[in-house]
């Protein structure tokens, strides 16, 4: 139950506010009425009091949303310590009623050199090759409102970098390589496509509200991720609006990081005193007294 | 020269070798990682005394014979994986 603060009052409905203020109309109702009758009548009160106030809170972020724009990501900072196990973020925005939506997260782009597979001696499959991709993002995590063929055609799509077949045009000539690259990707959890995964509803007379969890695992890696909204209208695209969200390092994570790059040689000695009284230690725990020459 | 004395002078040269390089590898590669050391470490620990006890409860031969089945599993893993085709076909370059 929430219950309203002197603020909320005046928001509230004419009939309500005379109930909160303890004024007389709804006094004199329930004087009348029997005792059952009086608290039955208290819990509708309650009930649709919460209701009001959850309606107007909820008006208020759509509202905020409307006034700092049109896309928001909560949380934008994700903190990676030591216990952190991935994090599904919650983007919202604000789109022209009627529009189907696309989201996308992704990270920064850049060069990424595999290792290629392949049959030696018509029976082993083993390393044969190296290739390089020349522009691929860090992660991409793609969610829509309906499936990604109904949203446009391809030509459209591709311009919007929706779609693994927009990324593989970007990563250079490697397409072979690149679908293998996505699927190793899809694997750690840091390549995604959701259909119908955006929840769409309308409010007011021209405007609806998109909302979005995307999964971040826990081997996302740490960085800056561009969240961009992109609205279809019969097949055609429009920017709604994009976001950040930052993935750092905290706690101990953090300080052990720092500590390796910046002070790299007390780190290693750091490392090799921890060993060795973790070995001490090990043995006064679990050792036995030698009871001579072996 | 006396076994034990073979044991133990082994075990304290390996320990100056090893300081030497996990000291080298923070300074020159950035390549120690302290967390998944001290996990390392913790596991073997326990898992060492477990073994041990374990151990003790068996024949020489069935010892034998659990050392030669690990090692047969592992080596049959190692070959499944050459064999069957993998489910992806690239890997990370530069030790990923």
């Amino acid at each position: 139950v929430v219950w309203p603060t002197s603020r909320h009052a005046s928001s509230l409905p004419w009939r309500a506010r005379k109930w909160w203020r303890g004024g007389r109309t709804f006094r004199r109702d329930v004087d009348r009425a029997p005792a059952g009758m009086m608290s039955v009548a208290r819990i509708i009160s309650i009930v649709v009091l919460g209701l009001l106030l959850g309606a107007s809170a909820s008006a208020q972020r759509r509202e905020r949303q409307a006034r700092d724009g049109n896309v928001s990501v909560e949380p934008e900072r994700i903190g990676v310590d030591l216990f952190y196990g991935g994090l599904a973020p919650r983007v919202h925005a604000t789109v022209p009623k009627g529009y189907q939506v696309a989201i996308r997260l992704m990270g920064k782009r850049g060069r990424v050199e595999l290792k290629t597979k392949g049959k030696v001696w018509g029976v082993l499959w083993m390393n044969v090759g190296e290739v390089t991709l020349e522009s691929a993002p860090t992660a991409y995590l793609l969610a829509t409102s309906v499936p990604l063929a109904e949203l446009a055609p391809e030509a459209e799509l591709d311009r919007f970098d929706l779609g693994y077949g927009a990324l593989a045009r970007h990563a250079g000539p490697e397409a072979a390589a690149f679908e293998q690259f996505v699927k190793l990707k899809q694997q750690e959890g840091v390549y995604r496509i959701d259909e119908n995964a955006v929840r769409v509803q309308p409010f007011g007379s021209k405007q609806a509200s998109a909302t979005v969890s995307l999964p971040l695992p826990a081997r996302t890696p740490v960085g800056e991720y561009t969240v961009d909204v992109i609205g279809f209208e019969h097949g055609h695209g429009h920017e709604i609006g994009t976001a950040s969200l930052r993935l750092e390092q905290a706690g101990l994570v953090r300080a052990l990081r720092s500590l390796a790059a910046d002070r790299s040689l007390v780190y290693g000695f750091a490392a090799v005193l921890v060993a060795i009284v973790a070995g001490v230690l090990t043995g006064l725990l679990f050792g036995r007294k030698a009871s001579g020459p072996h | 020269m006396p076994m034990h004395v073979v044991v133990g002078t082994s075990l304290f040269q390996i320990l100056f070798t090893c300081i030497n390089v996990t000291v080298l590898q923070s300074y020159m590669n950035h390549t120690v990682d302290f967390i998944l050391a001290l996990m390392l470490l913790v596991g073997s620990a326990v898992g060492a005394q477990i073994g041990t006890r374990i151990g003790k409860r068996l024949k020489a031969e069935q010892l034998k014979i659990l050392m030669a089945v690990v090692v047969l599993g592992v080596m049959g893993k190692m070959l499944l994986g050459l064999l069957l085709e993998p489910d992806v076909l690239v890997a990370y370059a530069g030790g990923h």
